[in-house]
């Protein structure tokens, strides 16, 4: 039976990727097999954190309104109905697309009553296919910069794989920053949602709305762990974390700060591998033990 | 002018700078602007010390969702099939709108031969105007729980901060952009007038500031560089820079009083002015005020 992880948290930058690579690391060295996804399709990076490589990428395409002006006759229904405003009417009839406003969604297509216009296609991104040095597949999802999607980029990316997240004992999925509807497939198949924070007061507002969001997709079903990265930092927001995490009935592992992490990343390397001995190298151990917990998996 | 920090990956430092930049400006100036412009995790108001006066919220209502009657409904599924954004769910044969995949585009309608698919428009989220604790006035973009619409929502508060900004006659906004490179940080530099760049020495950020760079590009915004944290891979922060040839405003060093100034809720620039971080902001932060935005 397959565990989908996601890792996650609301701010940017507290050390979800480092946490997704690490626990599909450690996974995949007991002997499961891994599938890594990586969501964060406005930066992906977790590539850069392991040795992979990859076999094959696949355009990601969404629709968009070719207008055939033969057909056309100016009637201005698809203008009329565009929700988004990117169809307009010159004067002398002829209709014209302003592609970045466009999101692709068919509704002038459906209410042409003449049929002109037809189906064009545009580049949203890319999904990249690999496998890393430790045995671990990868699905890595890449937006197109300028492409406003991401969301619909996400819905896709995990959609249009769940079928394949069934051949594994593990999905590792490393999430973008926030807490808006572009969460929402990943929270959706996730068994497991690894929230990762720091001790700062913007991590404590950020993962605030990120538990908000949580309870509301998930309506009190299902696991959540706290991991407060960077733990250490000099701060006064340790007991408004405790508080908020005890709240919501979560539990938390801490990860130190060390000098490591920052390192490791110029090296691109990982400390559970490099360093298994350390205490960074510990925490995510501890967070493998949550997870097999709260799956009833053996770790 | 409009001022935009951003950087393509998260927690490099935006909200550091951007706040320190914010309050830079408050002093030299007496009045200064900001506009959070991350509207799924809003923290500009919080590095500066939180809301002393709440002066104006506004609840945005403007996303529009679909929604099916099942009484009237005959299980036709033309709605599963037209909707491009996988927004119909139709376990059990009956189908139901997944609200976080919904676009409110009426594909779904135009195509009910029953008629049975009506809309009612959800909350977007907030625009909250307050003057921080440490004194510049702050827009705040905070999106609904969950929502979508980042975009527009983005574009309300920045049109907010330029109003503001013109009624209190404060010569600059300062704008605080969200991680990424999507749709809220494509309304964020639209129609701006500078970017600043905030990375860190890692790959990730190298990669994620090029992106950036790549959608800024379509805007012919002018951009420049602040190397954060240079000091944690000083070869690397360099090779940054060259990779990414935009011109270097400074270099920011990594220091513990940074995380200090972010656990008091000050910007560092009022807590410590006199530790070198400080005084490598300060430098910055005339340059620009001096030579780039005059």
């Amino acid at each position: 039976m397959t565990r989908v992880v996601a890792v996650a948290g609301g701010k940017g930058g507290t050390g979800k990727t480092l946490v997704a690579a690490s626990i599909a690391y450690l996974l995949s060295s007991r002997g499961f097999k891994v599938l890594i996804v990586d969501a964060d399709v406005d930066n992906p990076s977790i590539s850069s954190l392991l040795r992979v490589e990859f076999t094959e990428v696949k355009e990601v395409t969404s629709f968009k309104p070719v207008i055939d002006g033969g057909r056309c006759t100016g009637c201005g229904e698809c203008v009329r109905n565009c929700h988004e405003n990117a169809l307009a009417l010159l004067p002398g009839g002829r209709v014209v697309l302003i592609e970045s406003l466009c999101d692709g969604c068919g509704v002038c297509q459906l209410v042409c009553p003449v049929g002109a216009i037809t189906e064009g296609r545009r580049v949203d991104g890319v999904v990249r296919y690999g496998r890393e040095a430790g045995g671990a597949d990868l699905i890595v999802g890449e937006l197109a910069p300028g492409c406003r999607r991401t969301a619909a980029l996400i819905t896709r990316l995990i959609e249009d794989h769940k079928d394949v997240f069934k051949k594994y004992d593990y999905v590792v999925i490393d999430s973008p920053p926030g807490a808006g509807g572009s969460l929402y497939p990943i929270i959706r198949y996730a068994d497991t949602v690894v929230a990762v924070t720091e001790p700062t007061p913007l991590g404590v507002s950020d993962l605030k709305k990120f538990l908000a969001m949580l309870e509301k997709y998930w309506q009190g079903r299902r696991q959540a762990l706290v991991v407060i990265n960077k733990y250490g930092l000099p701060s006064k927001s340790y007991r408004e974390l405790e508080d908020l995490i005890s709240e919501h009935g979560l539990r938390y592992v801490k990860i130190p700060y060390s000098d490591l992490v920052p390192a490791s990343y110029v090296r691109r390397e990982l400390i559970v591998a490099t360093h298994p001995e350390s205490e960074v190298s510990k925490s995510m151990n501890e967070i493998i033990r949550y997870i097999a917990a709260a799956n009833n998996i053996p770790a | 002018m409009e001022v935009v920090v951003a950087s393509g990956k998260g927690g490099t430092g935006k909200t550091f700078i951007a706040s320190n930049l914010t309050y830079f400006i408050w002093r030299e100036e007496g009045v200064a602007v900001g506009v959070d412009a991350d509207a799924e995790a809003p923290d500009l108001l919080v590095a500066l010390g939180g809301s002393r006066r709440r002066i104006n919220a506004r609840e945005v209502r403007e996303s529009r969702k679909a929604r099916i009657d099942p009484g009237k409904c005959t299980g036709c599924l033309r709605c599963f099939e037209v909707c491009r954004f996988n927004a119909v769910d139709v376990r059990g044969g009956v189908p139901s709108i997944i609200e976080e995949y919904c676009e409110g585009c009426g594909a779904c309608a135009i195509a009910c031969p029953a008629g049975c698919i009506d809309f009612y428009v959800a909350r977007t989220g907030y625009i909250n105007v307050d003057e921080s604790a440490a004194g510049p006035i702050i827009v705040t973009a905070d999106l609904e729980v969950g929502g979508r619409n980042t975009g527009d929502l983005v574009y309300l508060a920045k049109e907010e901060g330029r109003r503001l900004a013109w009624e209190l006659g404060a010569r600059h906004v300062v704008v605080d952009a969200a991680a990424g490179i999507g749709c809220p940080v494509i309304s964020s530099l639209a129609g701006a007038d500078l970017l600043i760049v905030v990375v860190e020495p890692t790959p990730p950020s190298l990669k994620g500031a090029k992106r950036l760079l790549d959608v800024a590009e379509q805007f012919r915004l002018r951009a420049y560089l602040i190397l954060n944290k240079y000091d944690l891979a000083p070869d690397y922060a360099e090779k940054v820079a060259e990779e990414l040839g935009i011109e270097v405003l400074g270099r920011v060093r990594y220091d513990r009083v940074v995380a200090e100034a972010y656990a008091s809720m000050e910007p560092l620039l009022a807590r410590d002015p006199q530790h070198e971080v400080s005084k490598t902001l300060t430098s910055i932060f005339k340059h620009l005020l001096e030579c780039v935005l005059h």
